[in-house]
């Protein structure tokens, strides 16, 4: 597999499914109590902020330059430097501008299609600023990491600037997407306004809906399935995901049994930060296996979503942020009859839906770090529940080297699903003066010293001095004040 | 959702008064053609970014992609383009006209002028003056602009005879002074180049001198949805007030509901009517037609009338004001181009016909309306042919005059014509020759040379005849923010 496809598993991972579940949920649910029937599991109660910044910045074939008082041109970057400032072209002008960097904000970028670049061991490495960055894990010592990147060739991260790495799987995907419309059903509203109603739009990776809308499309959903996807959103987060259903067009569920025939389905219902998950069948009541409240999804406008199902314990396990927040089971036997999803917009404010991946799962849940208590130590966390504790010494031809209390051992990286840090040994950075994100969602913090077409040197503590390619990025964002530049990539998710 | 129950009862103090802006005396329907949709893409930007008003007044040139800059324009000359000074530019920036929507000048002053007709042109311009003569080829009339011309009759489209008691009570907004916003937190309502953007529920109001018959004009641009109450002869300005006596107008896509509010009594519902078709709209322009004397309130959605309400117990508006407020969260309107006036109640304005017809139209001041055809103008009367019968009308019996159709309305407009708006309202299409900092040179085929000062523009439109409004730009704004 080569670099692309197993970032787009990781990245990517935006499978939404918004159900046409037309019960319109209003506002001020923030009294419910959580409803834990004897079937249901709550396993936590808040989620940590999401810390992956996806998608694209740029919505045209355009750059787009962004002043502080709120201009915005579009055009092209030719370069940046201490003498010219930030030179652009502009289609109406017949020459370069140069504009003083003082007042601008930020640069989008539109997508550029990410190279092949096969990996051996394909991983996220998260800084202690929360930083994120993306490469193929070459080796490491007791100071530095050697990161391999398409974007700025192999890098030497410094051990103490990092939090952890995210070894990603390369079992083949299911479905991994969006990449268009190809494929998809869109559908009406059953219950909103004809003027209310709109459509799913597609657009670099990601599908946008600003009215109520539904698109759903039979993704072969495995009997044991991992469903990921990312959800940002603009106001209020109303959706509604369909699981395992065979129908490509909505449900009213307030007045299912004249619906056409549809086989049962689950409706895991997202309502500002009102959770619920109902199976939905079209002559039976309907019920709930359990409501919840997560207050972090009124916190940040994104998050990334991962569904875990077991069709034969009929159980559906839902992290959020990489937290188990809730694994409910079905007392009635797992009664999702299709194998589609169905992603309904609900009305409310606007969405975005991407990097939706749908993996065979092993059906092993991932043992909750709170239960390890070994924060003081380096933990690699093994992709069949176990971890190794101890100091990491090194990565050496594919192998991790730990010692632990049981002296030193060995462990393939393929076995591994994430190396945690002992805590930060360092402060998180300030690292820079200007914030980038970069194609595949991960964000990073530097100073900017030239942009040309050619390249783009940039330098941090992080990582030394590099030169990335210009088609890294989609985003870069200027004049950061000195408290910005020390929450690094925590401010990005903020905004 | 209807305003009832929305009930508050807090009471705020009067505020300051408006001045009246403008000394041009002007009329209604200023803009029936809706412009450039895609001017909303600049506040829905805005919205997105919650980014800063420029310091200064600095004029706004907005490009047809929906980007936009501030700061000055130095030159424009002919097809060959223009000079930009940018505040963060390190030269003058030259541009062609190719792409520019319109640029909006920040320091327009105003125009004197006592004008006794607005004219409006088959063409979509449209001109406040006096009618001098009328024949069955040509319409003589005084611009403020140019003194007295000739010009074919078949260039015109209507004319509507303005009331002597015409007063423009306020004309803006060019910034948010004498206006209050609710005391919410945030503030739902901010300003920025020359409109006021709402995004929540909130007030947005202010004293504008209403006290006889008036018109009440403005642009309403929104993003996904609006629920807009509009509140007439209001006396509070920063909040709902159910306990005086003015009439709220609710604005939603699907209706437009008028109720009458009385001190100590519950509001009384006088009727919705349906919203006419907003498809493929992110753009409108609301009038209000509020008569004393007949005790009546009509709404018109881009010139054409929706509904005209009788309230059965008179006329029911005592407060002064004019109060906006967003119903619902979520839902970023913007408002510009506000014009307030008053007028004699007998010359209520009767609005746009909609459909052209093969024959000439005249509405009279008791709201009869006859067909036929308009032959001259002569000692103050105008010579009809009604059903064969020649009548001879003092002009002070009409209202307005609608025009057969002809060919002009469809001429394209040619290459390098722009439209000047104008303060005070009328607009003018011409081929721009010139501009600099003190005199703006053209020649319009109706009118022929053109000279004007530049602080006599408020806006210049470029491309007319390009499409404005493309979703794809304004799915831009709506999502603009999810994207990191």
């Amino acid at each position: 597999m080569n670099w692309r496809g197993w970032m787009n598993k990781f990245l990517a991972r935006s499978g939404l499914l918004w159900l046409a579940l037309c019960l319109f949920i209003p506002q001020g649910w923030a009294q419910l109590q959580i409803i834990g029937n004897g079937q249901t599991t709550i396993k936590m109660a808040t989620v940590p902020a999401l810390k992956t910044a996806a998608g694209n910045a740029s919505f045209g074939t355009k750059d787009a330059l962004v002043f502080r008082n709120g201009d915005l041109l579009y055009g092209q970057l030719l370069g940046i430097d201490a003498e010219h400032g930030i030179r652009w072209s502009h289609a109406d002008s017949t020459q370069p501008i140069e504009f003083k960097s003082d007042n601008v904000v930020a640069i989008d970028f539109p997508a550029q299609p990410v190279p092949s670049f096969p990996a051996d061991s394909p991983c996220r490495v998260r800084f202690n600023n929360e930083e994120l960055l993306d490469g193929n894990l070459i080796s490491a010592d007791a100071q530095t990491l050697t990161l391999d990147t398409w974007q700025a060739g192999k890098l030497k991260l410094q051990r103490s600037s990092l939090q952890s790495i995210t070894l990603i799987s390369q079992a083949p995907a299911v479905f991994a997407g969006p990449t268009g419309k190809e494929g998809w059903t869109s559908g009406k509203s059953a219950v909103a306004a004809a003027a209310d109603s709109g459509e799913w739009i597609y657009r670099n990776g990601a599908f946008y809906a600003a009215k109520a809308a539904s698109i759903a499309r039979d993704l072969k959903l495995p009997d044991v399935a991992e469903i990921q996807f990312d959800l940002a959103w603009k106001g209020s987060l109303y959706v509604a995901i369909a699981l395992y259903t065979d129908s490509l067009q909505p449900v009213n569920l307030v007045s299912k049994e004249n619906e056409p025939d549809f086989g049962g389905f689950y409706s895991l219902q997202i309502n500002g930060t009102f959770l619920d998950l109902k199976p939905i069948t079209k002559h039976d009541p309907l019920r709930s296996l359990g409501q919840l409240i997560i207050p972090s999804l009124g916190e940040k406008p994104r998050a990334h979503l991962d569904l875990r199902v077991n069709k034969p314990k009929g159980t559906i396990a839902f992290f959020i942020n990489d937290a188990l927040v809730i694994e409910w089971k079905d007392p009635q036997g797992f009664i999702g009859q299709g194998t589609g999803m169905r992603f309904v917009h609900q009305g409310m404010g606007a969405a975005k839906l991407s990097g939706l991946r749908i993996t065979q799962w092993d059906g092993q849940m991932p043992v909750p770090s709170a239960e390890t208590n070994i924060m003081t130590q380096d933990v690699a966390w093994l992709r069949n529940g176990s971890h190794s504790a101890g100091v990491i010494e090194g990565i050496q031809n594919g192998k991790l080297i730990i010692q632990g209390a049981l002296g030193k051992s060995e462990v393939s990286l393929a076995e591994i699903r994430q190396i945690d840090f002992t805590a930060p040994k360092s402060p998180a950075i300030a690292s820079g003066n200007v914030r980038a994100t970069l194609t595949q969602g991960a964000s990073l913090t530097f100073q900017l010293e030239k942009w040309t077409p050619e390249g783009v040197v940039v330098s941090s503590p992080n990582f030394g001095q590099a030169t990335f390619k210009p088609a890294a990025f989609t985003k870069l964002q200027f004049g950061l004040s000195p408290a910005e530049r020390k929450q690094g990539a925590v401010k990005s998710d903020l905004e | 959702m209807t305003i009832i129950g929305a009930r508050l009862l807090s009471h705020f103090g009067v505020n300051e008064r408006a001045g009246s802006i403008c000394s041009l005396a002007i009329f209604m329907l200023k803009r029936l053609k809706s412009r450039a949709p895609i001017a909303a893409v600049a506040f829905l930007i805005f919205c997105a970014k919650a980014a800063p008003a420029p310091e200064t007044k600095s004029d706004l040139l907005q490009f047809l992609d929906g980007s936009a800059m501030h700061g000055r324009l130095k030159e424009l000359e002919g097809t060959k383009g223009l000079s930009w000074e940018h505040p963060e530019a390190k030269g003058l920036i030259e541009l062609t006209a190719a792409h520019i929507d319109y640029i909006r000048f920040a320091q327009a002053g105003s125009v004197s002028a006592t004008p006794g007709c607005h004219f409006r042109f088959a063409n979509g311009d449209d001109l406040y003056g006096t009618l001098t003569s009328l024949n069955q080829d040509q319409v003589g009339l005084a611009t403020w602009f140019g003194g007295e011309v000739k010009i074919p009759r078949a260039a015109l489209q209507s004319i509507t005879f303005l009331s002597k008691a015409y007063k423009v009570l306020y004309e803006g907004p060019t910034d948010d002074s004498g206006w209050e916003i609710g005391r919410t937190s945030p503030a739902y309502w901010t300003y920025r180049d020359g409109a006021f953007i709402g995004t929540g529920p909130g007030a947005l109001g202010r004293d504008v001198q209403l006290s006889g018959s008036s018109s009440i004009e403005f642009d309403l641009a929104w993003t996904t949805a609006f629920e807009l109450l509009v509140n007439i002869y209001s006396e509070s300005y920063e909040h709902l007030d159910y306990g005086s006596h003015s009439y709220f107008i609710e604005l939603t896509p699907e209706q437009i509901g008028l109720q009458r509010v009385h001190a100590g009594a519950n509001p009384s519902n006088l009727g919705n009517a349906a919203m006419p078709s907003l498809k493929d709209k992110s753009k409108i322009r609301v009038t209000i037609f509020a008569n004393k004397e007949e005790g009546t309130v009509a709404v018109l959605v881009d010139g054409v009338l929706v509904k005209r309400w009788k309230d059965s117990n008179g006329f029911g508006g005592a407060g002064h004001g004019i109060l906006f407020y967003v119903m619902r969260p979520g839902m970023a309107i913007k408002l510009s181009n506000i014009l307030v006036s008053a007028w004699d109640s007998k010359f209520e304005p009767v609005g746009s016909a909609g459909v052209r017809t093969n024959n000439d139209a005249v509405s009279f001041i008791n709201h009869d309306r006859a067909g036929g055809k308009i032959e001259t103008l002569q000692d103050g009367k105008v010579g009809l042919v009604f059903g064969g019968r020649h009548l001879n009308v003092p002009l002070e019996r009409i209202t307005q005059i609608d025009f057969a159709a002809t060919n002009a309305a469809a001429a394209a407009h040619g290459p390098g014509e722009v439209r000047a708006w104008f303060p005070g309202g009328g607009s003018l299409s011409f081929k721009l020759e010139k501009w600099d900092d003190t005199h703006i040179a053209g020649q319009s085929e109706v009118f022929g040379p053109l000279a004007f000062q530049p602080r006599s523009i408020r806006e210049l439109e470029f491309n007319l005849d390009r499409p404005k409004e493309t979703p794809g730009r304004v799915e831009r704004d709506e999502l603009e923010g999810l994207d990191e």
